[in-house]
């Protein structure tokens, strides 16, 4: 799972290099981000700009992610593109994740 | 001369077939998503139909077969004016009760570190869909998916 991450302070960004996270690759994902989120950042946001596609395997390891950070931690989402915001608002996971059109627009926003 | 008039296409249809094992399930819908562009079927439909037959594919792939490599597993799309007919086909176990999954919306309410990471699968399918099917005869399972063409 192709993800690359830079981080500033108490903010790490995550990007995500790959075009689907479905059931194939749901696990490497899930894996990756444990890996890569190891750290202090206290906002992590997540850039799914490259994501054309996921499936419920794929939002279960997003969902599994931001477990993974922790209690006093956040993952945000940026980026979503119209399939994939469609399944954060089927399964109503749009009211769980702070969901942001563009990686800009989330770097803007305040991290409550 | 009078011309002759064009036949209309009334129906498209496929028929895919493929094992289970390593990027089956992602080739079959990739393919899948080739003849719907062909078909002149909108974007915004062909996404809501990758979703559901991923679902349904993976879940022929988990609860069907276990996981298990070499499966068979058959995809049939027929396309008219009005509907979209999708037609799974497989040789693993049944539906427990041969019965479709109610697919009940998950709660989302409690903890962060409570919150569910599955069972998400049937309320999508059964949200995006007009109408499905199950049979079962003779150890093959059959799954009709309808997607109304709007």
């Amino acid at each position: 799972m192709d993800m690359t991450s830079r981080t500033e302070g108490a903010l790490q960004i995550v990007t995500v290099n790959a075009g689907r996270i479905d059931a194939a690759v749901a696990i490497q994902f899930k894996d990756a981000m444990r890996a890569e989120t190891d750290g202090p950042s206290r906002r992590v946001i997540l850039d799914l700009a490259q994501v054309g596609f996921i499936d419920s395997s794929g939002l279960g390891a997003i969902v599994a992610a931001m477990k993974q950070l922790g209690p006093g931690r956040r993952l945000d989402l940026a980026g979503l593109t119209p399939a994939v915001e469609s399944v954060f608002r089927l399964t109503r996971m749009d009211t769980v994740f702070a969901l942001f059109p563009t990686l800009d627009a989330a770097l803007m926003a305040h991290a409550d | 001369m009078e011309p002759v008039a064009k036949p209309r296409i009334t129906a498209h249809r496929i028929s895919l077939n493929t094992r289970t094992g390593g990027l089956a399930v992602r080739n079959l819908l990739g393919e899948a998503m080739v003849a719907l562009a062909d078909w002149g079927h909108p974007a915004e439909a062909r996404s809501a139909v990758e979703l559901v037959l991923a679902e349904a594919l993976n879940n022929v792939v988990e609860h069907g077969y276990g996981f298990r490599e070499g499966g068979p597993l058959g995809l049939e799309m027929e396309l008219t004016a009005e509907t979209l007919t999708c037609t799974i086909t497989d040789h693993g176990r049944p539906f427990p009760d041969e019965a479709l999954p109610e697919g009940r919306a998950a709660s989302l309410e409690g903890p962060t570190a409570e919150l569910p990471e599955g069972g998400f699968g049937w309320h999508l399918i059964r949200q995006m869909t007009s109408d499905l099917h199950y049979q079962r005869n003779d150890g093959r399972s059959k799954l009709t998916l309808h997607f109304s063409v709007v």
